[in-house]
């Protein structure tokens, strides 16, 4: 049984003539440890897909299946709980909160976990160390270079024991040299622990270190 | 436990914002609390009052005249029968008289006394409780008409709660005039009695000498101190017509009737006026306070949006975010919650505010539930590129 399966998943936004339909009957299935690179053009829904499949967007029409388990019968604090155990999320510009030192940033899905302050601290510790970026967890988001930045990112996706990464273009801040630096690190990290590797990128580069790519063309799979 | 550390970190970039916000909204509390306290002060007042006259009503005779009338009937020997006529008349109904006199006082071995004098039916009206002897206030409590020396007399007391340790029962003393009482008990703790005629409150019986009326019916100005201390309680008011028309036809004292209810009222209504002001600065400072607050809210949801998307992507609930959000406003509120009850206790007032405070909170709920939804929090997170 795959990973991920998707039945014809449908996606509209909006009400009456505004109404957009974001994905128009996605079907797929992703097995774990799966690395898998989503490409298309702007527009064409690959971020709705990519929300879809992390639980911080709700779809309209389709069946969803994660683990052999029916997410429409999730409720909304399983749902939060996946999003704090299962999956990873690194982004385009990062998502890290200016407020918060680095290891505090990385340490944020712990928050949500009933661990102490000790054990949190030594888990952010150790991610920190993984990707590098140990010397610099007390400096603050805004002193970091995007190679950094992303870096970060990354600590923070992989530091709750994600097994399942969901990227919406990591690299597209990035000049190409960081790019492969940071795309390295992604692929070491997740053929180390068999993580489940989605990527969304622009960037055919980026969609090379993957086992699979999937193009999207207006909300349906080309 | 994670929401209020998230919140403290909030407030640590405004404390004094924090602080104000706290002393306005204590403050405005507090008003409230005292105007609730006061309104019902006074509804609980006429409440124990109209205990007391139960169906009957209380009237009093109030003063019409000048200072010059009673210099001008002081100094003519031509009133002393006519006083003595009316002095009758009410002596004639004196089962319905009530409370004489309050408003000398005496010294007593350095301390200041309020003396008041009554009628035997003040103990049985406001149910005075005391360590004395009912068939001796039957007895000797009545009114005492009497032509003479004064300064014989003996007088019977009963002394206030607080004379209790310095004094026993039997006791003989002199006041600084000259006056001898002998002390026929005490009044217990806690005993009130009302007299609205001279203000609406309970009057407490602690610094009192208690004694019974001696009118002089050879001297007009004891006989005019008596007439205007009668509190008549009658079932109608025609019972006094007999006494008044005496009154009237020999124009005798410029005076009309009163009820405690009329006075009651009237007190009432200059009670209120003196909290409209009051009301309107505190109502606007809670008004402010409170806009304050849900401006504040706005702005922290403004700013921190991203934030909360981004914790959404870490595993936060909805809740998280609203907890967080509102825990802010919960410190403001409860700060001035518990202050108003350390003030005002468990009362009405106390009541008021955590139902006023509840209301706040439910409020600040709804609002942040409308400005927060899960979509649109989210959308913050797709790249503005
Ligand atoms: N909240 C929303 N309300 C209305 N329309 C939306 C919303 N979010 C996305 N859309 C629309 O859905 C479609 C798909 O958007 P999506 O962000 O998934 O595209 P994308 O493939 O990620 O594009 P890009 O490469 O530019 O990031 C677009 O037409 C977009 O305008
Ligand atoms: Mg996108």
């Amino acid at each position: 049984m795959s990973m991920i399966e998707l039945k014809g998943i449908k996606k509209d936004y909006g009400k009456g003539d505004s109404i957009v339909h974001a994905l128009r009957g996605i079907t797929l299935s992703i097995e774990e440890g799966e690395a898998v690179a989503i490409m298309g053009t702007s527009g064409c829904g690959k971020s709705t897909l990519l929300n879809i499949l992390g639980f911080i967007d709700g779809l309209s029409e389709g069946e969803y299946i994660l683990d052999g388990k029916d997410v429409s019968k999730f409720t909304k604090s399983e749902m939060a709980k996946y999003r704090n155990r299962v999956f990873g999320f690194v982004v385009q510009d990062f998502a890290l909160v200016s407020r918060l030192r680095v290891d505090e940033n990385v340490m944020l899905p712990l928050e949500y976990t009933k661990l102490t302050k000790k054990e949190k601290y030594k888990m952010a510790e150790n991610i920190l160390e993984k990707v590098g970026l140990s010397e610099k967890k007390n400096t603050y988001p805004s002193n970091l270079s995007g190679g950094q930045k992303q870096r970060v990112a990354i600590a923070r996706a992989l530091v709750n024991n994600a097994s399942i990464l969901l990227c919406d273009e990591p690299t597209g801040a990035l000049d190409s040299e960081t790019t492969k630096e940071v795309m390295e690190l992604f692929m070491k990290i997740s053929k180390e622990n068999k993580k489940t590797l989605i990527i969304v990128t622009h960037d055919i580069e980026v969609a090379k270190y993957c086992d699979r790519i999937i193009r999207i063309e207006d909300g349906m799979i080309a | 436990m994670k929401n209020i550390r998230f919140c403290m970190a909030a407030l640590r970039e405004d404390v004094l914002g924090f602080i104000f916000k706290i002393v306005q909204m204590t403050i405005s509390f507090i008003i409230i609390g005292f105007i609730i306290s006061g309104i019902n002060e006074n509804y609980t007042l006429s409440r124990q009052i109209n205990n007391i006259m139960g169906n009957q009503e209380i009237y009093v005779l109030k003063d019409n005249n000048a200072n010059s009338y009673y210099d001008e009937i002081m100094s003519d020997k031509s009133y002393i029968p006519k006083f003595q006529e009316l002095t009758e008349a009410a002596l004639a109904i004196q089962d319905r008289i009530l409370v004489m006199n309050n408003v000398n006082t005496v010294g007593i071995d350095y301390k200041q006394l309020d003396v008041l004098e009554v009628s035997d039916s003040f103990f049985e009206k406001y149910e005075i409780k005391g360590d004395f002897d009912e068939l001796a206030i039957r007895n000797d409590f009545t009114l005492h008409r009497y032509e003479g020396d004064m300064d014989s007399i003996v007088k019977p007391a009963i002394l206030g709660s607080g004379l209790k340790g310095k004094y026993q029962k039997g006791d003989e003393i002199t006041d600084d005039a000259g006056n001898q009482y002998v002390i026929y008990g005490f009044v217990d703790d806690k005993q009130y009695y009302a007299a609205p005629i001279q203000g609406k409150e309970m009057n407490p019986l602690d610094d009192v000498i208690i004694t019974p009326v001696y009118i002089d019916v050879n001297d007009v100005d004891s006989m005019y101190f008596f007439l205007y201390g009668c509190q008549f309680l009658v079932d109608d008011i025609s019972e006094l017509d007999e006494f008044m028309s005496i009154n009237n036809k020999e124009r005798i004292l410029e005076t009309y009737l009163v009820s405690y209810t009329k006075q009651l009222e009237y007190i009432g209504n200059e009670y209120l006026n003196s909290f409209v002001l009051e009301g309107i600065l505190g109502i606007c400072l809670f008004v402010f306070a409170f806009a304050g607050m849900i401006c504040t809210m706005f702005q922290r949801i403004a700013d921190n949006a991203y934030e909360y998307a981004v914790n959404i992507l870490c595993g936060a609930k909805l809740t998280d975010i609203y907890a967080r959000i509102i825990m802010e406003f919960v410190m403001i509120i409860m700060t001035g919650v518990i202050v108003t009850i350390c003030i005002f206790r468990i009362s009405l007032a106390s009541l008021g505010i955590v139902s006023l405070a509840c209301l706040c909170f439910l409020i600040m709920c709804l609002f942040a539930k409308y400005k927060i939804d899960f979509e649109s929090l989210v959308e913050n997170l797709r790249s503005k590129g």
